[in-house]
Formats: C-alpha cells, sequence, structure tokens
C-alpha cells in the first residue's frame, strides 16, 4: 500500500505541467545529441548539464534522466539505420538491427527496439520503486567498514564486467582516484596536489574532466577516424511489426527485461553488460542459432530491453546508497550534487517527493520516447546525413560553453582541453577512461569510510573481516578477482566482450 | 591490447604513480589508526606502480609478430581540437560568445573533412546567432556577449 501512496505522489510531482515540459524537453534534448555518431550518454549528459543548471532540483532531475534515456535510445536508431552504435550498449543491436534495415525492414526494427524499451523501462520502473526504498532501509546498518567494502567491491565488479585489459582497467580506477583527491582534503582541511594553482583548492570540478575525458576526446578520435560513414538508404515505410513478428519478439523482451533489471543493479551492472548477456542468452535459446546476424528480431528485441532495464536499474544504488555502479551514474551524482542533492539512504525519506517524482517522470519519460520517436524517424535520419565538418565544432561549442558556465571562469576550459588530450592519449593506448570517472568520484568516498574504519579499529585491518557483512562484501570480491584468474573464465569473457570489434 | 599498447600504457602507470609519489613526499602519511593526508595518496600511486609493471611484464612475454594494433596518434584533429578549445577560453572574455562562436565554427576548415564555405560560413553566422540566443538569452548564463 505504501508502494502507491507513494507513486501517488511521484505522479502528483512528475505531471505538473513544468515537469512534464522538462521531462519531454530533456527526452528530445538527449534524442538529439544521442543521435549524433560517436557522442555517447556520458558526453550526452555532461554537455547537457548546463541547460539545466538554472532550473529548481526536481525539474533538473527530470530532464538529466530524461536525457539519459533519450541518449540511450538515440544511440539504438543509429545502431539500426546505419550500423553506428552511438554508444558500447547497442553494439548488440546493430547486428541484427541493421541487417533486419538491410532487408528493408528498419521501420520494423526500430518500432521493435521503441516497444522493447517501453515495455523494460515500464518494468524497471517498477523495480526501482520497490528495490530502492529496501535497499536503503538496509544501508542503513552499514557502517564505515561495509561502504568501504561495498565500495571496492563496486570498482572491481566494474572493472571485470567492463570490456578492455582488467590490469589497465584497475589501474585507471587508481588513477581516477588520485585525481579525485586533489584540492583540499574534508577532514582535515589540508591541501594536496594543488601545486599552488588556487582554481583547484575545491578540487579539479567532475564535468570538466568528464566533458573532456568523454566529449572532447571523443571528437579528436572521431576526427582520426576518417572511414566513411554508411547513409541510410531508402525510405521507411511499414513500422508496425506483424503477428509473426510479435510472437517472436515479445518473450524475448520479457526475458531481456529480467536479465536486465537484475544485472543493473550490481555493481558494474547496467547497459552494456545486460544487452550484451541478453544476445547471447536468446543466441543460445533459439531453435536456428544461424538467423543471428542475419536480422533475427529477438537480437533487437532482447538486448534493447535488457539496455533499458538495465539503464534504469543502475539508478537504483546510486538513489539508495549513493554509491554510483557506473560512469553514467558517477555523472549523475555530480549533476546532483551541482543542485545540492545527496544521494543516498537519507535522499529517500528526506525528499520523498524529488525521489517519487524522479521515479514516476521515468515512465512518463519513456512513454514519450515511444511516440517521439517512431514519427520523428525522418528527422534523425537527416540529422545523420550532416558532414561532420559541421558538426564537431557545434559540440565543442557546447561542452565550452558547458565547461564555461560551471564556475563562469576560462580556467575550467582550458583544464577541459587538457583532459582531452589526456583522454585521446589514453584511448590510443587502449586504456579505457570509464573506469577512472568511477575512481574519481569514489575516490573521496573510499578514503573517508577507509579512514573511519580504521580510526575504530585502532588501523586493525582485521575489521573488515570479523563483520559479518563486510566480510561477505570482500568475499564477493576474492570470489571475482579469483574467477578472473582462473584462464577458461578469462577466455570466455574475452569472448563474450568480442563481438563488440 | 597490442604489444606496444602494453608497453606504454605501462610506462603510462609506472610514471603517473611514480609523480605521485614524489608530489606527495611532502604530505603526513601517519599510521593506520591515525592517518594523515599522504596515506591514501601514497597507497594509490604504488598501486598504479604496480600496475605499470604487471604491464611492462605482460608485454615483454607476450609475441610482438604480427602486431595490428600499433599506436599511431592522428596530430592533425588532436591539435586542431585542442587549439579550438584553447581558443574559446582566450577569445572569449575579449570577443565575446557570439564571435568566439563564429570563430570557432570556422576554424572547422582547417579538419580536413569534406565541406563547402558558403555553408560553412552560414553555419557560423547560424550557430553565433543560436548561442547567443540559448546561453544567453534563454538560459541567462552570465556569458560576456560583446566586446565592447
Amino acid at each position: 500500500m505504501d508502494l502507491f501512496s507513494n507513486l501517488a505522489l511521484g505522479f502528483s510531482v512528475a505531471l505538473t505541467l513544468k515537469n512534464l515540459f522538462y521531462c519531454f524537453a530533456g527526452a528530445l534534448f538527449g534524442t538529439l545529441i544521442g543521435v549524433l555518431p560517436g557522442i555517447g550518454p556520458l558526453a550526452t549528459i555532461a554537455m547537457l548539464l548546463p541547460i539545466t543548471f538554472h532550473l529548481e532540483p526536481t525539474g533538473a532531475l527530470i530532464m538529466l534522466a530524461g536525457i539519459f534515456y533519450g541518449a540511450q535510445y538515440g544511440g539504438s536508431t543509429t545502431a539500426i539505420l546505419v550500423n553506428l552504435p552511438g554508444e558500447s550498449s547497442s553494439v548488440v543491436t546493430a547486428l541484427d538491427g541493421y541487417q533486419m534495415a538491410r532487408q528493408g525492414r528498419a521501420g520494423i526494427a526500430l518500432a521493435t527496439a521503441a516497444l522493447a524499451s517501453f515495455f523494460a523501462g515500464c518494468v524497471a520502473t517498477i523495480v526501482i520503486a520497490v528495490a530502492a526504498p529496501a535497499l536503503s532501509r538496509m544501508a542503513l546498518l552499514f557502517g564505515p567498514p561495509e561502504f568501504t567494502a561495498l565500495m571496492v567491491m563496486g570498482l572491481f565488479a566494474a572493472v571485470v564486467l567492463a570490456s578492455g585489459s582488467i590490469i589497465a582497467s584497475i589501474g585507471m580506477v587508481m588513477v581516477g582516484m588520485l585525481l579525485g583527491l586533489v584540492g583540499t582534503d574534508v577532514t582535515t582541511g589540508e591541501q594536496r596536489f594543488v601545486f599552488g594553482v588556487r582554481q583547484i583548492y575545491d578540487g579539479i570540478d567532475f564535468v570538466v574532466v568528464a566533458m573532456g575525458l568523454f566529449g572532447v576526446s571523443e571528437i579528436i578520435a572521431n576526427l582520426a577516424d576518417r572511414h566513411t560513414r554508411e547513409l541510410p538508404s531508402g525510405k521507411i515505410t511499414r513500422l508496425m511489426p506483424t503477428k509473426e513478428d510479435i510472437k517472436q519478439a515479445a518473450p524475448a523482451t520479457i526475458r531481456g527485461t529480467l536479465l536486465g533489471s537484475i544485472l543493473g543493479v550490481l555493481p558494474g551492472g547496467g547497459a552494456l553488460v545486460s544487452s550484451f548477456a541478453s544476445y547471447s542468452l536468446e543466441k543460445r535459446l533459439a531453435k536456428d542459432p544461424s538467423r543471428f546476424g542475419k536480422g533475427a528480431i529477438e537480437g533487437v528485441a532482447g538486448p534493447e530491453a535488457a539496455n533499458n532495464a538495465g539503464a534504469q536499474a543502475s539508478f537504483i544504488p546510486m538513489l539508495a546508497l549513493g554509491i554510483p555502479p557506473n560512469a553514467v551514474m558517477a555523472l549523475m551524482i555530480a549533476a546532483m550534487t551541482i543542485h545540492g542533492i545527496t544521494p543516498g539512504p537519507k535522499f529517500l525519506t528526506d525528499q520523498p517527493s524529488l525521489f517519487w517524482g524522479m521515479i514516476v517522470s521515468m515512465w512518463i519519460g519513456n512513454m514519450i520516447l515511444v511516440v517521439l520517436n517512431l514519427p520523428l524517424v525522418g528527422i534523425w535520419v537527416k540529422l545523420l546525413k550532416i558532414p561532420y565538418a559541421y558538426l564537431f565544432p557545434a559540440i565543442l561549442v557546447f561542452c565550452c560553453v558547458g565547461v564555461y558556465s560551471i564556475n563562469y571562469r576560462v580556467f575550467d576550459v582550458f583544464l577541459m582541453a587538457g583532459f582531452g588530450v589526456f583522454g585521446y592519449f589514453l584511448r590510443r593506448i587502449g586504456c579505457e577512461p570509464a573506469p577512472l570517472v568511477l575512481g574519481f568520484i569514489l575516490g573521496p568516498m573510499v578514503e573517508e569510510q577507509f579512514r573511519r574504519t580504521l580510526l575504530l579499529s585502532d588501523g586493525d585491518f582485521t575489521i573488515f573481516l570479523t563483520r559479518p557483512l563486510s566480510a561477505a562484501l570482500i568475499g564477493v570480491t576474492a570470489a571475482l578477482l579469483l574467477m578472473m584468474a582462473l584462464p577458461s573464465l578469462r577466455k570466455s569473457r574475452e569472448e563474450a566482450f568480442r563481438e563488440q570489434d | 591490447m597490442g604489444q606496444q599498447q602494453q608497453y606504454l600504457s605501462g610506462l603510462f602507470f609506472i610514471v603517473f604513480g611514480g609523480l605521485a609519489v614524489w608530489a606527495g613526499n611532502d604530505l603526513t602519511i601517519g599510521t593506520a589508526a591515525d592517518m594523515g593526508i599522504g596515506y591514501t595518496p601514497r597507497a594509490l600511486a604504488i598501486g598504479c606502480i604496480g600496475v605499470g609493471c604487471l604491464l611492462m611484464a605482460q608485454a615483454y612475454r607476450a609475441a610482438p609478430a604480427g602486431d595490428g594494433n600499433r599506436v599511431e596518434i592522428a596530430w592533425r584533429p588532436l591539435l586542431l581540437v585542442t587549439i579550438m578549445v584553447i581558443g574559446f577560453g582566450l577569445l572569449l572574455p575579449r570577443l565575446g560568445l557570439p564571435l568566439t562562436v563564429a570563430v570557432m565554427t570556422a576554424a572547422a576548415a582547417l579538419s580536413g573533412e569534406n565541406f563547402n564555405w558558403t555553408m560553412l560560413a552560414l553555419i557560423a553566422v547560424g550557430m553565433a546567432v543560436l548561442s547567443l540566443l540559448l546561453f544567453s538569452t534563454a538560459l541567462n548564463l552570465q556569458i560576456p556577449v560583446w566586446p565592447f
């Protein structure tokens, strides 16, 4: 019953005209930028962050969430139409979606993706509404050792579930944590690694880091990558799937949704892992696996449902514990902090209208996306035809103005240029910057909890093993690392990510 | 990761960790029970160096032949984009937003991508107007608008 009154509260907040408009605007802008090639959800949110600065917190959060799933959705559109996944979680969608488009079934593929995502979004919204309060109640039992253990587990899980070299990713997390510690230490008020630069006494701004590493360096990488883009060919005629299509797609959608809702909550989980897992599950369950990669509709429905459910479920640990399970959620935390909101166990009880309003607006946003995207597909296709020479300066302007407007100083713009170059070099040497961003946000939190833990135990490290909850979390972390040391598992992990290339 | 990438990333982590050790030299380390502000940074820096050494060792053991992942830097886009961003920072306080945006858009001509001068000029003007309307008028950001 509590759930219903909470949802009713959420509806009363989300259905005000102002908030509906923010939700709509967020979904629209998110899709608009997400459709542009080579810009993932992270860069999209970072770029559009400044337009939310001057809204009140509820409106800003609703809009940010809208931008997030809009961007997610825009990525699938490009994946299907031009075989160019706008972000890594729609890589799988491109496998069968693009083949469907080539067979003249682009409209059906887009509609399937939209409807599967919508279904998954509805389910995931309910999952968040049920799981987040439960999790935050549980979090009240957590002390510093548990939080430390949980965050360490999250960081390792994020590394294992991400693609690329595990060792290098662990390194990137530590680099991120070190960068996160720059500035004035909260506990002692002393300064670290500031080198006399006044502008970073309060730490390096997260938005600057994210925008440099993802916005600017992605533009450099796109310009360097000179392979010609394929243009969508032919007109999109038929949108509605046939009965036969629905019969094939529906079970895949349900399985994808379940998978995504579970995997999304896990640290390191989210859209990417969920869509990969769902694709391989569908392939395994199919009577004729050879159809996959040749335009199987289950290969679009399952992963699309999974990545949307996963993306939304990853809000759970972020909202309930204040711990971001992936880089996008780390950015959401940073955005909330700008508005003076600290996500965590207290967020739900202190600001119920904000929390429930946001949850309900997610559901509304998903509905808006379906309504918005299917009729507007023509416009997205036109957007894809804009030459990059005209597009990239516009994106850069957005990044620059965005970063400038955080503190109104050009120093941040220069710092972003530096992180752009840094991010480009990191990509070239095979180090993905996403774990760095996660480390950057979690670094100061881990340090604070770690410090408190050892103060509590008088320097005795066994406290992590003598408290049952923290011992369990450490155990899971150890098991994860051991699993990665097994050659057979390492191989299957490599294979799972190979379909990306 | 290719062998060359392993070498270079290994080197990067060792250098980064080394710098962090050096820069954190005058911070109080303290003890586990009473941590100074240098405790965590030092542990992380040592971790970085460790990761770097592991990657180096992997690169040493990896087969050097048939390495497709050669590390190449695309200098032109790297320099252009960096100059554009720094240019924005330098020009904004002097020229104001619309002119800075116009200059920045025009600079895309140097990217080596296909473009058409008339179109680019139109887009430069369009972006200048749009940025003025969106950021300054609609969002009311406190950004310098004109050079005077």
